[in-house]
């Protein structure tokens, strides 16, 4: 490529262009600020809102520690603390730490990358609304008395209707139900924006830490969360309706739960330390001036933690009876999984010593430094509780509190403050005060080491975790209240930086600090609303160090993209491995949509949640009619020319096909939608396993005579036939096709009947999904089919509407590429669930 | 083989003073005023307890070791002499430190750890041991001996065990998951619905030391103990064969108007007092509550003032506790009734 | 700039990831057959040998991997001229090194413990 040595697009730049730009990128103004969908600005206020409930949940833990300042105390009673203990971890875990991450994510990916937005920027706006309003409501339930109280693994049978009656347990399913759709919804995003927005130049070996270490934790979300999606499914169904997946008596298992929501919580621990350990390998750099030593083992460290940590869950079960040897496999892979931590703390150290300058201390520094040796900690004594037999002892002990708030708020929190003094100068007219920083950081790490090291202690000399109250004659007693008093000097360190916050923060899009700590990567590039003036070409993993005119050049426009051809918001989608241009997006710009979707979607979760069915399905309406008015204008008309973005390279502003974003989100959903079903699969088998005298019990009705799910199956065959079939027959744009919407509707339809006579086949044979564990999987699968062929035929019905109003040809056929996709997926999920619900039972032993 | 032998040889160790005298040494060093407390992991009086301590001072001086280091380079990266970060600041540091030191560290950790679980295994791969079944209830502990001639005893909140003998504990619950632990003996252990899990336990010396329920099992789960009472072989064969006979007579005419209290207000219909009417199953049996040492799972002190408060106020001492509170008493019948509930030894 | 595009993304993971996909199938395999021989036919012996069997069967991919870095980065597509080839054949090689750690060691536990029993 040329244009190593001359830039893409040459000066002057033409009047015009960046009017042109700045108007296409303009905030909206006034309270109609939310509807803005500018990366920046959901990021600001994604994190705004995370923070706060950093603080509301912080504050859940002072009152927490202040009723165990002292044996015996009285300040709240059993049944509240119950509630804030729950709260507490819920809080922190699914309305703080993975929230923050998305929305640093959010905030600083496309800065990072020199993109103008994200690929879907409606998309982070519902996922950020549904956030903050299903978060809000939910939390508030702990100020009626309606908290869960389950603790935050919430473990059947106590969370069964028969130990926890009334509505607190579906709060927590309902409300973090969402909350997960939310988190999936961010993970699209992020690995489609990482992969094919970066720019020109910038291929995978060159991206910065915290992509990768971004697009790992995106993946990661795809595949953890599904299972803890499914297992609230699972346990929500049996509060309501009574089918027995974790009764024992009915031939399910209490430790299914366990194993689907571990096999989420501990990767989870994994998906926030990750991004956090991202942003670390970018501060050290930038405060050291020196480039990070061993990216490449950092990058290994980044994947091995990703794989590693879907090896660990059964060590949150190391006491529920397992065979040893199954301990010992997962004791393995717990000692693997402190390797790649090992390998970041030295080249961090590394770093910081290669520095020729010595290594900066600024506030950010200081977090850093702190994070690096309470995380140590924390890793250490998380290989304590790797091996097996230690375990036995410290398992559900104070000593195991310790460990995780070590690990969390040492691996996470404590880089999450030294990103804010880091990053905020980024998008503020001010940075933070350097001085008050020394404060807050001092009284953070002494008081987080006062809290909890002495946890390690109460927990060894026997404090089991979730007691409101202890009696003072078993030692406890001055570990606490050492505990108590760090509690509050670590609340004073936040509390002195939300002060600094308030004091100093003046968010801006234009024009923060200019690149303060003198680093190297994109995203202190000079910005606007529209991102940088233009797409900067990328020739190393630090292009401000390495091409010190970067920043000049880009602002004059002389790199690609320097404007807005098409009129509107628009970004360079790249190749995913070698970041070659491939063509231009045009993304959507303010919108009502996407916050009345989030609305309707919190709204109907919540109101079915108190029983309120009604307005429940008047939420749910309002959220598809919002969602459709949204999809509705995202399709763009194909038939534009393609534009210049510099350097003689026209790009094409329409892509369909298996280049095209939208196509990799569908195929991101369907990645997700098939950890689902693996989910569920590992559950048929995981019951039968455990209970093979009931599968099916005796007496249970036979299964339908497998000519049934022959039949059946080439239904199936027949749908996905005929929508291979549309797709021949798409018209011609301009012309008119009049078979086309007919076949669509005609394979929905086979999908609509196989699933029919597949549920009718089995409640014909007398087969009831409460009677058994066995039936209850039977209908499990069918309800999962469900939801899969559900979401096809919206897309179908989508699709026929956009044929009839002339927006859907051979050229413009993105919403048919959708629908297709689903629905060969939903094809290959149906015809595997009925293999394994007609042909297993005959065969298994 | 070989590891066989180390195991036994290693789990021998850990009951030889020797080994207590380093970890006291060691508790010197950390800040840890004290770790006796009769809840504590930290002296054991178990054989899984002995076996484990070591493994645990093991890790944690690896730990220390490593954190050690770990500030000394950064001390060094930071405020070192040039040639030190020079040196310090190279990809071979990650290697080494990051991948060569950590697996070599961490394979024998892992070994070690394993050796332990295979002792564990041998423990209970014995067979011919005198069994407990200790049910989780909400929130007490059900516990049932059997008789050397096969009849069962069912007594509550209290293990009685004799010393220098292994005993399989059979770990069951009818309702939510709890996790039995007496620190002092070892490990935890779940008591799932629907499952039966055994831990094979070995007191090591005479005495009384205390366990706690560790699984969250909702409401009342922080007032959920018991007491561990680790008896020469001889007396706990009497006071098998002593508890095995029904409940004693009342002595005085005031426990013999306890009695009559305790029958006429239906208390039978949740407790037993075998040799009485009262046959109830759904709480604690309570034909010889007063020799236990604890009322309500270890959250009242067993003596007659105690006994007065719980029947008329365990709500408050226990909150959400199964017993509705009985306040239709009078002063002196609620005496009488402690009484003789005390007398029941 | 459209023309053909090479490495794609599917390939070039497969070969970052290569070894610990390998792991993760170990240890899969290892836990299933563990759990389901000792659950159905109740034989430690069948169990701890299977178990040590999957692991050298897993294990000795891994380490032909390793002794051939570039034959295999060339299989995946990642070839001799590309100027990221070295930085992709170094992060395949460490992760096939940890994960190749992580199969031993779960094979270790095998040698060690014996199937079947809850051993407390």
């Amino acid at each position: 490529m040329a244009v190593d040595r001359e830039l893409p697009n040459s000066l002057p730049r033409p009047e015009g262009e960046l009017e042109a730009l700045e108007r296409a990128w303009a905030l909206p103004k006034g309270f109609r600020l939310i509807t803005a969908v500018n990366n920046q600005a959901i990021g600001i206020i994604y994190i705004g809102v995370a923070l706060l409930f950093f603080i509301l949940a912080g504050i859940l833990g002072l009152i927490i520690r202040t009723q165990l300042a002292v044996p015996g105390n009285n300040l709240v009673g059993q049944d509240f603390y119950n509630q804030l203990f729950t709260m507490h971890g819920t809080t922190m875990m699914f309305l703080f730490a993975v929230p923050v991450v998305e929305a640093l994510g959010v905030l600083l990916l496309p800065q990072m990358l020199a993109a103008r937005d994200l690929p879907f920027p409606r998309l982070s706006a519902f996922a950020m609304w549904a956030y903050v309003v299903g978060g809000l409501v939910f939390f508030s339930t702990i100020l009626y008395d309606l908290a869960p109280k389950g603790g935050w693994f919430m473990y059947p049978p106590l969370t069964l209707s028969e130990f926890s009656p009334g509505n607190n347990a579906d709060f927590w399913l309902l409300g973090i139900g969402f909350i997960e759709i939310s988190a999936i919804a961010g993970a699209i995003e992020i690995i489609v924006g990482t992969l094919r927005t970066r720019p020109p130049g910038m291929t995978l070996a060159r991206m910065p830490i915290f992509a990768w270490a971004m697009l790992i934790f995106a993946a990661m979300i795809m595949i953890a969360f599904p299972a803890v999606i499914l297992a609230t499914m699972m346990l929500e169904i049996e509060r309501a309706f009574g089918w027995p997946f974790f009764s024992a008596g009915k031939g399910g298992d209490p430790l299914l739960w366990q194993h689907l929501f571990w096999f989420f919580g501990h990767p989870e621990v994994y998906i926030i330390f990750l991004p956090a350990a991202g942003l670390v390998s970018m501060i050290v750099p930038a405060m050291a001036q020196h480039r990070l030593v061993g990216y490449r083992l950092i990058v290994v460290a980044l994947i091995a933690t990703g794989f590693f940590s879907f090896g660990l869950w059964v060590h949150h079960m190391f006491t529920t009876g397992i065979p040893s040897l199954s301990l010992g496999f997962f004791s393995a892979a717990s000692m693997a999984v402190a390797i790649p931590s090992g390998i970041q703390v030295f080249s961090w150290i590394a770093t910081i010593a290669a520095g020729r300058k010595p290594f900066r201390i600024t506030s950010a520094s200081l977090f850093v430094l702190g994070f690096l040796f309470i995380f140590t900690v924390g890793g250490l004594t998380g290989v304590m509780v790797a091996l097996v037999p230690v375990d036995f002892q410290v398992h559900d002990t104070y000593f195991v509190v310790a460990h995780f708030h070590y690990v969390l708020i040492g691996g996470m929190v404590f880089p999450l403050f030294a990103t804010l003094y880091y990053w905020i100068p980024m998008i503020s007219r001010n940075m933070l005060s350097e001085r008050l920083g020394r404060w807050v950081f001092w009284l953070m790490f002494i008081g987080f080491n006062l809290a909890f090291f002495p946890m390690h202690i109460a927990g060894l000399l026997g404090m089991p975790r979730r007691v409101w109250t202890y009696p003072g004659d078993l030692g406890w007693n001055s570990y606490n209240m050492a505990s108590t008093v760090g509690a509050y000097i670590l609340a004073a360190g936040v509390a002195l930086f939300v002060i600094d916050l308030f004091r100093r923060f003046r968010p801006t899009m234009s024009g923060g600090v200019e690149n303060p700590w003198s680093a190297g990567t994109l995203e202190w590039l000079p910005s606007d609303a529209y991102a940088t003036r233009s797409i900067p070409f990328v020739t190393s993993r630090e292009p401000l160090w390495d091409q010190p005119s970067l920043a000049r050049e880009v602002n004059e426009g002389r790199h690609f993209l320097p404007g807005a051809p098409t009129g509107g918001r628009e970004t360079i989608v790249t190749s995913a491995v070698d970041a070659l241009p491939q063509y231009v997006i045009r993304m959507p710009g303010p919108g009502w949509s996407p916050l009345i979707a989030s609305l309707g979607m919190a709204g109907f979760f919540l109101l079915l949640t108190v029983k309120l069915v009604v307005p429940a399905l008047i939420s749910g309406v309002v959220f598809i009619v919002a969602v459709l008015v949204w999809a509705w204008s995202l399709d763009h008309d194909a038939n534009v020319p393609a534009v210049d973005i510099g350097a003689g390279i026209r790009l094409p502003v329409y892509m369909a096909g298996p280049v095209s974003h939208s196509w990799w989100a569908m195929t991101v959903l369907i990645l997700v939608a098939s950890s689902l079903y693996l989910a569920y699969v590992f559950s048929y088998f995981y019951l039968w396993v455990v209970s093979p005298d009931v599968w099916p019990p005796e007496g249970s009705p036979a299964l339908p005579h497998i000519f049934w799910p022959g039949i059946i199956g080439l239904l199936i065959l027949g749908g996905t036939v005929l929508l291979l079939f549309a797709r021949r027959i798409l018209p011609a744009p301009g012309s008119t096709s009049r078979a086309f919407p007919f076949v669509v509707a005609l394979a929905m339809a086979c999908f609509l009947v196989a699933l029919t006579g597949e549920i009718w086949g089995h409640w014909a044979s007398g087969l009831r999904p409460a009677d058994n564990a066995y039936a209850t999987m039977v209908y499990m699968a069918c309800f999962l089919n469900l939801q899969v062929i559900t979401g096809c035929v919206f897309l179908a019905g989508f699709t026929i509407a956009r044929y009839f109003t002339g927006k859907l040809d051979k050229e413009r056929r993105v919403n048919f590429e959708s629908t297709a996709l689903l629905t060969y997926y939903a094809a290959a999920q149906f015809l595997l669930g009925l293999v394994i619900i007609h042909v297993f039972p005959r065969v298994a032993i | 083989m070989m590891a066989m032998r180390f195991l036994k040889r290693s789990v021998a160790a850990g009951r030889q003073p020797v080994t207590r005298s380093i970890a006291a040494a060691l508790l010197l060093i950390l800040p840890i005023a004290g770790c006796s407390g009769p809840q504590s992991a930290l002296s054991p009086r178990g054989v899984e307890a002995f076996s484990i301590g070591p493994l645990f001072w093991t890790a944690t001086w690896v730990g220390l070791v490593v954190t050690l280091i770990v500030v000394v380079l950064v001390a060094v990266a930071l405020y070192g002499p040039e040639r030190w970060r020079t040196w310090l600041g190279q990809d071979w540091i990650i290697i080494g430190g990051g991948i060569v030191f950590p697996v070599t560290v961490l394979s024998g950790l892992l070994v070690y750890g394993l050796l332990i679980m295979q002792a564990g295994a041998m423990r209970s791969a014995q067979v011919g041991l005198e069994s407990i079944t200790i049910r989780g209830k909400l929130w007490w502990w059900e516990v049932v001996y059997t008789t050397p001639e096969g009849e069962e005893i069912p007594s509550a909140n209290e293990l009685r065990l004799p010393v220098d003998r292994p005993v399989r504990l059979l770990l069951e619950s009818d309702n939510v998951i709890h996790s039995f632990w007496a620190p002092q003996l070892g490990g935890k252990l779940d008591m799932i619905p629907g499952r039966t899990n055994e831990l094979v336990v070995e007191a090591t010396e005479a005495g009384v030391s205390r366990g706690q329920c560790a699984e969250y099992c909702g409401g009342a789960h922080a007032l959920m103990s018991f007491f561990v009472v680790a008896m020469p072989q001889d007396e706990y064969d009497a006071w098998l064969a002593s508890k095995a006979e029904g409940a004693r007579a009342p002595a005085t005419a005031e426990q013999e108007r306890g009695q009559r209290l305790f029958l006429e207000n239906g208390c039978g219909a949740c407790h037993q007092v075998r040799g009485t009417e009262a046959r109830g199953l759904i709480g604690p049996d309570l034909t010889h509550v007063g020799s236990r040492l604890s009322l309500a799972a270890a959250a009242l002190p067993n003596d007659t003032k105690a006994l007065m408060r719980w029947i008329t106020d365990g709500q408050h001492i226990k909150p959400e506790n199964r017993m509705p509170p009985f306040r239709q008493f009078s002063g002196g019948e609620l005496s009488a009734l402690a009484a003789y509930l005390s007398g029941l030894e | 700039m459209l023309e053909e595009q090479r490495p794609s993304l599917a390939p070039t993971f497969g070969y970052l990831m290569l070894g610990s996909l390998f792991w993760a199938v170990h240890l899969l395999v290892v836990y299933a057959a563990h759990t389901l021989i000792c659950a159905l036919a109740s034989s430690p012996t069948a169990s701890s040998l299977t178990v040590v069997a999957l692991t050298a069967i897993l294990a000795l991919p891994v380490a032909f991997v390793l002794l051939n870095q570039r034959r295999t980065g060339r299989w995946f597509g990642i070839s001799d001229e590309l100027p990221d080839r070295k930085t992709y054949d170094a992060i395949s090689r460490f992760i096939g090194l940890l994960s190749l750690a992580g199969i031993l060691w779960a094979g270790v536990a095998a040698a060690i413990v014996s199937s079947c029993a809850t051993g407390r």
